[in-house]
């Protein structure tokens, strides 16, 4: 059973993802500090756009710190799933030369970006930190943090995993795919509460938030330390029941594609 | 051989579909029609392997080996049968898997292992002796895509050779690598075999499947049609491949080649100049090569190289270029007389190259072009009664011979 083997084996997501991270940062000019320069570039953008020129609100919290928070989960999931997306591409040469679980290498991603989660999140508090007496007060710890934050990080890591996986199933006979991927993850992005809190158009876009399963995850991130909404617990539930669901068929899909794939890498 | 059973291979069969794509025409093609009805890589394939067994996997291009290979590893699945092996299986279907050219020597030791199969502190354990095996000493620690490729390949050798599977299974991977680094890659998976594990060991050349294998596997258009000692399979495989042409003619097209020269034709003609699948020789008989010409600067010279059944390379001439017309454009024929007084009877194939030299390059390379068998006749045209020496060649050698007495007087 390949879920048992991808477990048994569970070293090579480290082997992986470690080859990933150190050939990522070798011959870049400043190497691991675009960990942090990526989340303050991007919530530079953000801010200058959608909060000073656009004039959306972004409710009691600081338009920069809201941005930075909203980002850091997006981004991880983001880069996850275009990872995976063409991932058994650009790891065919090592399909088609050895076997092992196909898993591992597409579960890698997971783990590689996870620093890259950490490194946003700790620039964060940094940036809430440095930015004075407003910034400080702005930041509104609750005690649940603690305990809900890794939970929230698993439930997202999982939820790319199988959106990940549907796509790198389909991937294998479409090579377009990718184009039309991150057109979708662009689209996504926006019907996801990152630029804002609670849906513009009031009620009648609730249900954007209840069929997004990254909505709650984005929403309850940001509860937790800013003065923001926090989502309803209709919104975890069906957002869970989607992940699961989604984690299922991606791990069928992708274990038949491969399966039958392989020959035309 | 009461050694257990380490490959087990029950009729097995992979099955593909010729050209398929996924683009919208083919797509539309395959709706609007029949079908494509595909080919079988290899086609009901039986075979079982023991622990403590070196087997040679032979059998011309295309005949199914690497697929049987990426069957037997696993990379992909049967369309019918059954494979099993029995214990960890370790493929080196090319060196330096798993290799990221950004990385050090040292940390994709342990990458290439770890996907290949090994443990951690396994790596760990052996790493002396890999780093040792490779002699990339020094550069350990420098980015391999800064290698010169001997250096790469002697490294993913050595991580490969290294690994402690039960079954492995190496493609022809010893066509690199310097004759030196060759043998001792050789005289590795002799040793693998036995230490009580299973290799199988895919290669074009005869000579390192008799030394190296006790048994072979003949796949031919993806039946297994030879299994047994390695020394039988090989003669009867050499005997069939070049008993079979002792002519061959390429379209302009189709011709081997780059684009300053292409080859042609070869043939071997006999004394009366015909062309048969054995030639009688009295005393000599020629190789003839056309070759078209396309460049002013270089001046292409032909070679041929001459195999005995056991692959082994017996005698090679090639053509003085003083002796080739300068004139640049142009097809060109080449003939070398080869005498048989030097020849036992018996089978061989050519293999044919064309090269230009200052600096050196070789525009054809193609081995086992044509195969004849030769028979030396004396000159009424009848066999000639000579004792087979089973030497690689008879060079001409001077005897004197007496009574013993004569000799000391």
């Amino acid at each position: 059973m390949d879920i048992r083997e991808t477990f048994e084996q569970r070293g090579l997501i480290w082997i992986f993802a470690i080859k990933e991270l150190s050939a990522r940062y070798r011959q870049t000019l400043l190497g691991p500090l675009w960990f942090f320069l990526q989340p303050l570039l991007m919530t530079g953008v953000f801010t200058l756009i959608f909060s000073k020129m656009l004039g959306v609100s972004t409710g009691r919290a600081p338009a920069g710190l809201f941005y930075l928070s909203g980002l850091a989960l997006w981004t991880y999931f983001s880069q996850v799933v275009t990872a995976l997306g063409t991932g058994v591409r650009s790891h065919g040469a090592l399909f088609r030369k050895v076997y092992f679980p196909r898993l591992t290498i597409m579960a890698a991603p997971l783990v590689s970006n996870a620093v890259q989660l950490v490194m946003h999140i700790t620039t964060f508090f940094v940036v809430a930190l440095l930015s004075g007496p407003a910034g400080v007060s702005s930041l509104t710890i609750s005690p649940w943090a603690v305990p809900l934050l890794p939970l929230i990080c698993v439930y997202v890591a999982l939820m790319a995993l199988g959106v990940g996986l549907v796509i790198a199933a389909m991937s294998i006979r479409f090579r377009d795919l990718h184009s039309l991927v991150t057109f979708l993850l662009q689209m996504w992005m926006f019907g996801t509460p990152i630029i804002w809190d609670t849906a513009p158009g009031g009620e009648r876009w609730r249900f954007i938030l209840d069929l997004n399963p990254m909505a709650w995850p984005i929403r309850a991130f940001r509860g937790l330390f800013l003065d923001t909404s926090m989502p309803t617990s209709r919104e975890i539930i069906f957002g869970s029941m989607i992940t699961i669901l989604l984690i299922a068929v991606g791990i069928v899909l992708f274990r038949r594609a491969v399966r039958d794939g392989v020959d035309v890498l | 051989m009461n050694q257990p059973v380490t490959v087990r291979a029950e009729g097995l069969s992979k099955h593909y579909v010729r050209g398929r794509n996924s683009d919208m025409t083919s797509v539309f093609d395959r709706w609007m029609k029949r079908p494509d009805q595909g080919f079988f890589a290899i086609k009901d394939v039986s075979f079982e392997l023991r622990r403590g067994e070196v087997v040679g996997l032979i059998g011309r291009n295309g005949s199914g080996k690497s697929t049987l290979f990426k069957v037997l590893s696993r990379i992909t699945t049967p369309s019918h049968g059954r494979a099993e092996i029995f214990g960890r299986c370790a493929t080196m279907l090319e060196v330096g898997t798993g290799f990221h050219p950004d990385l050090t020597g040292r940390e994709n030791i342990s990458l290439s292992g770890q996907i290949l199969g090994m443990r951690p502190h396994e790596i760990a354990k052996k790493l002396d002796s890999i780093i040792d095996f490779s002699g990339v000493g020094e550069f350990l620690d420098t980015p391999v895509k800064h290698y010169s490729s001997g250096m790469y390949v002697r490294l993913g050798f050595a991580v490969a050779a290294h690994l402690d599977a039960d079954v492995l299974l190496v493609d022809e991977i010893l066509a690199v690598g310097d004759q030196a680094f060759q043998q001792k890659c050789l005289q590795t998976i002799a040793g693998i075999g036995r230490e009580d594990r299973t290799v199988v060991l895919v290669s074009h050349s005869m000579p390192n499947i008799v030394s190296v294998c006790d048994r072979a596997l003949r796949l031919e258009g993806g039946h297994l049609v030879d299994f047994g000692p390695a020394r039988d399979v090989v003669t009867a495989y050499s005997r069939e491949v070049a008993g079979s042409i002792p002519y061959r003619e390429w379209s302009a097209d189709e011709a081997p080649g780059d684009a300053i020269a292409r080859l042609r034709s070869v043939r071997v003609i006999d004394e009366s100049e015909n062309t048969h699948a054995v030639i009688k020789c009295h005393r000599a008989f020629w190789i003839e090569v056309t070759y078209t010409s396309t460049n002013t600067k270089r001046v292409p010279c032909p070679s041929f190289r001459m195999f005995n059944v056991d692959g082994h390379r017996i005698v090679a001439g090639i053509c003085p270029m003083e002796l080739v017309e300068r004139r640049a454009d142009g097809m060109f024929v080449a003939r070398a007389r080869v005498s048989c007084d030097v020849l036992d009877d018996g089978t061989y194939t050519l293999g044919i190259c064309v090269s230009s030299f200052y600096p050196g390059r070789e525009h054809v390379k193609a081995d086992g072009v044509v195969g004849f068998g030769l028979s030396v006749v004396d000159h009424h045209g009848k066999p000639r009664e000579r004792a087979v020496l089973q030497a690689i060649t008879r060079i001409p050698v001077s005897w004197g011979s007496g009574s013993v007495q004569a000799m000391i007087a």
